[in-house]
């Protein structure tokens, strides 16, 4: 597989008649294939349309993204976890991951296999109007997966949960990312959070526009990620700016 | 279940009451402009085993059905279009409002001088009276579409039919029903219209037919098939299709 390169010059937002709003400039980085990459930042400084830009969504901006793909002429395959599920609420759950997978992913049965993995094998013939906030977060995370991604966006997707449920659900991606490897962008502003999962951090400035101010590679393995004592010696680096 | 039957008695005792009423003012008025139930009630059953209402019905239908489906078409089009951009829509609005009222009876005089006395001088004199009418309803639901999903549906790539069918049609629902509802009655009533200025068959035209000959019976008659046609309609389609499309709402 190949690397995630990200160039973007400018990007900017029209805001009002007397100019525009820069709020991303020079993010330059190249992610290698398979790596667990956490975009740590302030709420409100451009995280959020940073991955809006490597997903495509937003095509408004000078620079180029390169995504990871694998060999030959196949297209990079991409999956997002959105802040908020974004279920299609008149869609069973089962058939939310069947619409965003391919005829031959849902033959094999990955959908039903995902949400037994993420513990929700007897809820999968219901709306999703009656999942609890975790057990939604829950869905979207087996839909990004059950489409078997290259590359894996996450925009802060374990916000406003109790922080047992959270850790619960960054063990469960982490299982699943050890069956199913990926580059992973993740954004969040909580650099707990950060340390515990990346592999590599890279904090993004408060003001505007903003870029990189700091780029980490967090050598921990899954036992110092559980150390409460590891985990926030790295936070007074990373906050020490 | 017990609920549904009491529903069901008390829709009986409400008809049963009204045609007691009808049975009585017959009886104490003793005109011909009136005629007591049991006589209308024959004529329908002879028209229906004569095959006549039947042919007159099915002929109505048919038009309504064609118009009717047009109309929606075109003016979800218009309406979701409309709903998405801004811009043309501030252009074309005054389009709309203008359309909005131009009385019925307009359309329909100049559809019949511009195609003639034709099938299709009705169908489309009935879709243009319904279309403004469904394109603002849906000009509302399109501006209530999530652009969260839209992005999931683009990022997950579900392309154009899985995103119209699964995304759009399902946030659009509820604005589907009540402008097939409203169009259904406007469309009723406007092919009567039409048919009876310009058709040589269908209710309208026996509706004046049987006015010119002032046969209150055959009118009476006319008036109650057609009333359960497009209450069977209410009941046997759309009500139904409301309550499979509103089934994730708990």
């Amino acid at each position: 597989m190949s690397s995630l390169i990200v160039d973007i010059e400018e990007k900017h937002f029209a805001v009002s008649s007397d100019g525009a709003d820069c709020v991303l400039k020079d993010i330059k980085l190249t992610a290698d294939a398979g790596q667990f990459l956490c975009f740590l930042g302030p709420s409100g400084c451009g995280k959020t349309t940073l991955l809006r830009i490597v997903s495509g969504l937003d095509r408004e901006y000078t620079g180029r993204v390169v995504l990871p793909g694998k060999e030959g002429a196949i297209p990079p395959k991409l999956a997002f976890v959105f802040q908020e599920p974004v279920l299609l609420p008149w869609r069973t759950v089962l058939q939310n991951l069947h619409l965003a997978m391919t005829e031959d992913q849902v033959a094999r049965g990955l959908a039903d296999q995902l949400l037994e993995a993420v513990g929700l094998g007897d809820v999968k013939h219901a709306f999703p109007g009656i999942l609890s906030l975790g057990m939604s977060r829950r869905v979207s995370l087996a839909r990004a997966f059950a489409v078997e991604p290259d590359i894996l966006l996450m925009d802060e997707p374990f916000v406003s949960l109790d922080e047992a449920t959270a850790q619960g659900l960054r063990e469960l991606l982490q299982k699943l990312l050890s069956e199913k490897p990926a580059t992973v962008l993740f954004v969040t502003h909580d650099s707990r959070e950060a340390i515990r999962l990346g592999q590599r951090i890279v904090v993004l400035a408060d003001r505007k526009p903003t870029n990189i101010v700091q780029d980490h590679a967090i050598n921990l393995n899954d036992r110092d990620r559980r150390d409460t004592a590891k985990v926030e010696a790295l936070r007074q680096d990373l906050d020490g700016i | 279940m017990s609920s549904r039957v009491r529903h069901a008695a008390v829709l009986a005792a409400s008809f049963a009451v009204l045609l007691l009423l009808w049975q009585v003012a017959a009886s104490v008025l003793q005109t011909r402009a009136l005629p007591e139930p049991a006589r209308v009630f024959g004529v329908l059953v002879s028209g229906l085993a004569s095959g006549e209402i039947t042919y007159h019905v099915a002929i109505t239908l048919g038009r309504v059905f064609v118009s009717f489906i047009l109309a929606m078409m075109i003016g979800s089009a218009i309406g979701v279009a409309l709903g998405l951009m801004t811009r043309t829509n501030r252009f074309f609005d005054p389009w709309l409002i203008l359309f909005l009222n131009v009385p019925a009876l307009v359309t329909i005089i100049l559809c019949y001088i511009w195609f003639g006395l034709t099938e299709v001088a009705l169908i489309v004199a009935v879709a243009v009276n319904k279309i403004p009418n469904v394109a603002v309803t849906m000009r509302e639901g399109a501006r209530t579409l999530d652009r969260s999903y839209q992005d999931l549906a683009q990022v997950y790539e579900f392309g154009a039919l899985k995103t119209l069918r699964h995304v759009i049609v399902p946030q659009l629902a509820p604005f589907l029903a009540a402008s097939a509802r409203s169009g259904l009655a406007l469309i009723w009533k406007i092919v009567l219209v039409v048919e009876l200025l310009g058709r040589s068959n269908g209710v309208g035209f026996q509706l004046h037919l049987y006015f010119q000959l002032f046969d209150v019976p055959g009118i009476l008659a006319y008036t109650i098939a057609f009333v359960i046609v497009v209450q069977a309609l209410e009941l046997g389609a759309l009500q139904p299709w409301e309550r499979y499309a509103g089934r994730w709402r708990q």
